[in-house]
């Protein structure tokens, strides 16, 4: 694999992921559980179209057509996590992707930044900026529930979604993070992304008593090894499938096809 | 749930006085701020601040001449006029500062 096919690799996962966790936190933004908690989502939502948008167009830059990314590739072909294939049930999973997937894209884009590919750099730090505010926002819920009996559901559902965002990252023997290091265009590699996802997030866990995560060695850890069965380096995903049909048909616009402007 | 109110204030340049922009009902002032940003960032704010509703004290209130709600003067200790005309329940209204108005 090309150091180029590598990052096109890495953008496309990046890209999918923040396109369909926009689509996730768009279904909450009526029914949140107040009319601030959905315009927060309304505004994260925003935020996660704006980060693919851009992360699609640095594809172009490596010959891909991000027309036919968008909007013409099937639910196979997505590289997004398997998390966000179809709509939550509450606003907790609103939260648990908030505090953790949304977190772990922010590290990845922050190891991309922190390499030497140009055209990424420029676009990141306005990205890491906007994701601080989404960082605010899940340590605020995480705070305020964490008082009162809810706190339960929440600890279950962080417990649940844990292991599976910390496998997201993927392994440093994946195919293409080496041609990535050696070409100097990330920063640091999938292993060190989890860790430095587990220092951020794990003192929330902690607070609201998730099991998952222990202090060892000065870090975070994980207090389970991962499960790396039925994993695909290449969509970053364990679970077959993709999106689904409502899901996809939203994404690529399916419904609206007729209003696509060049 | 009824969360407390904050108010909302912001000033576009350094030097300018803050100006009343809105309210957010939040539990806590770290929600506050995000529901703040995220409800009232449309324009190019320098700052944003918050401020519980209850920190405020009503320290002056003059009667009109005309016949509005405001120009009757409210009992004792009732400062629910302060920000927001009584009577708005949830959406901004109640929580309001003065202590033995609720």
């Amino acid at each position: 694999m090309t150091a180029e096919a590598a990052l096109a690799r890495l953008l496309l996962a990046l890209a999918d992921n923040k396109r369909l966790l926009g689509i996730r936190y768009s279904d909450w933004i009526l029914g949140a559980p107040s009319i601030e908690a959905g315009i927060a989502a309304s505004s994260m939502a925003q935020d996660e179209w704006g980060h693919s948008r851009l992360t699609y167009a640095l594809l172009a830059d490596l010959g891909n057509d991000p027309r036919a990314l968008e909007h013409e590739r099937p639910a196979e072909a997505y590289a997004s996590w398997e998390g966000l294939d179809a709509a939550w049930p509450d606003w907790f999973d609103v939260l648990a992707a908030n505090l953790l997937f949304d977190a772990a894209l922010a590290e990845s884009y922050a190891a991309l930044g922190a390499g030497g590919y140009g055209p990424a750099r420029s676009r990141i730090q306005k990205m890491l900026d906007e994701e601080a505010y989404h960082r605010e926002h899940a340590l605020g819920w995480v705070e305020t529930l964490r008082r009162g009996t809810a706190v339960a559901v929440l600890r279950d559902r962080l417990t649940a979604w844990l292991p599976a965002v910390a496998r997201w990252f993927g392994r440093e023997e994946d195919p293409g993070w080496a041609e990535l290091r050696q070409r100097g265009w990330i920063g640091w590699g999938p292993e060190e992304m989890r860790a430095r996802w587990l220092a951020t997030v794990a003192p929330a866990l902690e607070r609201v008593g998730v099991p998952g995560v222990e202090p060892r060695g000065g870090a975070w850890a994980l207090v389970a090894p991962l499960d790396w069965s039925g994993w695909d380096p290449t969509r970053r995903r364990a679970a077959p499938g993709g999106p689904d049909p409502d899901t996809l048909a939203r994404v690529r616009g399916d419904r609206n096809r007729a209003l696509l402007v060049e | 749930m009824s969360a407390p109110v904050f108010e909302v204030f912001a000033r576009k340049e350094r030097g300018e006085p803050l100006r009343h922009v809105g309210w957010v009902n939040a539990p806590n002032e770290e929600l506050a701020c995000v529901f703040a940003r995220s409800t009232y960032d449309e324009q190019n704010w320098l700052e944003m601040w918050v401020v519980p509703r209850t920190a405020m004290r009503l320290a002056l209130r003059r009667e009109t001449r005309r016949g509005t709600p405001l120009a009757v003067r409210p009992p004792e200790g009732d400062t629910a006029a302060l920000v927001h005309a009584p009577g708005t329940g949830a959406y901004g209204g109640d929580d309001v500062a003065g202590g033995g108005a609720r």
